[in-house]
């Protein structure tokens, strides 16, 4: 009996010792080390690195325009590979474009050839909703009221612009609302995610795309306000789908 | 400052010893509660509030904040009579109805509501560290200290030398330099600032299923949160101000204060821009705008609907779904917009 029971003593501590032993080692198979990647977000017009409070640019429409506050959402990024799989990125991030600095970073994406990128410029249905986000200031600031349809503002794009008079006036290019989520366009890229080889990618924002292809916008014929008007934030909407480029 | 602390390095083996000792004979002995340092105290955060702007030079505490709100409305800081609450009276939510014109320039006084969820003070953001806010106040042109009789009136005083002590590890009020000794007095009346919280207006019980709005409130909220009026993009909930600067096109002409933040910033695209204020108990708070040249909530929003200036230094945001600066409110709406503003009156914070 004795014997037994010092054999079943002998079984039950090695199968703890291997449980441990075992247990470590399926975590560390299942932790992809340092497979990151840091995205950063530039502006600009055009080719022209964007500076803020500068009556400097013109669009399509003619409209000479200055900028004085840039605010949107990216969300859903999702990274496709050359396999056909999805890397897909549940994370909201927000960017204000008067930060020196304004950068995503995605970790864990398992290793391959990545070789499409696509996201959100707003926030999806399920997380477009009041509070949903921390409650910061960032976030306070973009809340869209709930009798308007509640949720976040996906873009604030304010500045000023020249009227037909020459006379500098405001436009607010807002966009909210689930119906106006932008869905960009997915852009090639060309990225080999290797384990311990963290990369960037560069994103590269145009203004001016948000004034052209489809709709050629002119303050003084479509307006110089958005809000809550579902005909102009459509035009816009449409516009951004395809402001950003790979850099 | 050392010499008001107990020196930990100094002392860590006693402090070790006698902690031994204290949970040592804790089993046989009625514990005798030794607090030689002050008692943390953690803000209560309502919901959907941001994180207070806590700082970690002056963290809070119970004996802190209570020898604050002692100092804050006590003459025993001047030799004029005045208190902190002379120009930020509770009556008007820690505001003034008074222009203020020391130093020769005019302005309202902004009231000194949820402070310890805002970066930047004044109107033009000319401060942005509320512990040392007050350090100014000891000056001349207001409480006129005389250092000398400040230090034997607090030396004397039945409660502050032992508030001083729980608070600060003061042992000797008088024992302390001047400038330090107007430090921490700053640093208590910033704490009780940061410790006074507002958001039990109607409009926030309103908002947690507490309370009703008549049709008036509720068809001036849907006014306040709508392109119809506007307001929520500057004066965003919950602390109704989005802790920024604009020009609210209410100056034609830009001289003096006037200029606003570009008396800070030096840029040109800040001329005119003022700190939103919040709109918390702004039915307390008259009169309002930067220099006080509106004196009624009807004004405000007369000026708002059809007065805002048409130059170039005004707020993007000024511009409004008709493409214009004007809101074009009806009587009607206009009374129902103050309405709504009056249901963010939280009488309860008078008394904080």
């Amino acid at each position: 009996m004795k014997t037994r029971n010092q054999r079943l003593f002998v079984w039950l501590f090695s199968s703890l010792i291997l449980g441990v032993a075992c247990k470590k080692h399926v975590t560390l198979e299942t932790t992809k080390s340092n497979t990151n990647l840091r995205i950063e977000i530039n502006h600009f017009v055009d080719n022209v690195p964007l500076l803020f409070d500068s009556m400097l640019y013109t669009n399509k429409g003619g409209n000479k325009y200055s900028v004085t506050r840039l605010n949107y959402y990216l969300s859903n990024i999702i990274l496709s590979n050359d396999k056909g799989e999805n890397y897909n990125n549940s994370g909201t991030f927000y960017i204000n474009g008067r930060s020196t600095s304004n950068t995503i970073n995605l970790t864990e994406i398992p290793p391959g050839n990545y070789t499409s990128m696509r996201f959100l410029i707003g926030l999806n249905p399920t997380q477009n909703t009041s509070n949903s986000l921390e409650n910061n200031v960032d976030n306070l600031n973009m809340a869209w009221p709930e009798v308007i349809g509640g949720g976040y503002h996906f873009l604030k794009f304010e500045g000023y612009y020249l009227d037909s008079a020459r006379t500098k006036q405001g436009f607010t290019m807002h966009l909210g609302t689930n119906d106006m989520l932008v869905a960009h366009q997915s852009l090639p890229i060309s990225l080999l995610i290797e384990e311990n080889k963290p990369d960037t990618l560069g994103l590269q924002m145009n203004l001016n795309e948000w004034f052209q292809n489809p709709h050629t916008w002119n303050f003084n014929v479509d307006g110089n306000y958005t809000m809550a008007i579902p005909a102009l934030m459509t035009l816009l909407k449409n516009n951004g789908t395809d402001v950003f480029t790979i850099k | 400052m050392e010499q008001m602390y107990l020196p930990l390095n100094k002392n860590i083996a006693g402090f070790v010893f006698i902690a031994s000792l204290f949970f040592a004979c804790k089993q046989n002995d009625t514990p005798k509660q030794v607090n030689t340092y002050p008692t943390p105290y953690e803000i209560s955060v309502p919901p959907g509030f941001p994180k207070p702007e806590l700082s970690s030079i002056n963290p809070l505490t119970v004996e802190g904040i209570q020898l604050g709100k002692m100092l804050y409305s006590d003459s025993i800081l001047s030799t004029n009579g005045r208190t902190c609450t002379s120009c930020h009276m509770p009556i008007n939510s820690f505001s003034s109805p008074i222009f203020n014109s020391w130093s020769g320039r005019k302005f309202s006084v902004p009231g000194h509501i949820n402070l310890g969820f805002k970066k930047q003070y004044n109107w033009d953001g000319s401060q942005e560290c509320l512990d040392t806010l007050a350090m100014d106040d000891f000056d001349p042109e207001f409480f006129n200290t005389n250092p000398e009789l400040l230090y034997r009136k607090l030396a004397a005083h039945p409660i502050y030398p032992t508030l001083f002590n729980q608070a600060f590890g003061i042992a000797a009020i008088s024992k302390v330099p001047y400038q330090e000794l107007k430090r921490k007095i700053s640093y208590s009346i910033a704490q009780y600032l940061r410790s006074k919280v507002t958001a039990n207006s109607k409009f926030d019980q309103y908002r947690n299923k507490k309370a009703l709005l008549n049709n008036l409130e509720y068809e001036g909220y849907v006014i306040f949160y709508s392109e119809k009026g506007d307001c929520f993009h500057c004066h965003s909930e919950p602390l109704y101000t989005d802790q920024q600067f604009h020009n609210n096109g209410v100056s034609d002409t830009y001289i003096g204060f006037d200029l606003g933040r570009q008396n800070i910033s030096n840029k040109e695209e800040d001329k005119g821009k003022f700190f939103t204020p919040t709109l918390r108990n702004i039915e307390l708070t008259a009169p309002y705008m930067h220099d006080g040249r509106f004196n009624t909530l009807e004004e405000v929003v007369d000026f708002y609907s059809d007065g805002v200036k048409d130059n170039q230094y005004v707020d993007p945001l000024m511009t409004k779904r008709n493409g214009t600066r004007k809101l074009n409110l009806t009587p009607l709406e206009k009374l129902q917009l103050i309405a709504f503003l009056k249901t963010l009156t939280d009488l309860d914070y008078l008394n904080k």
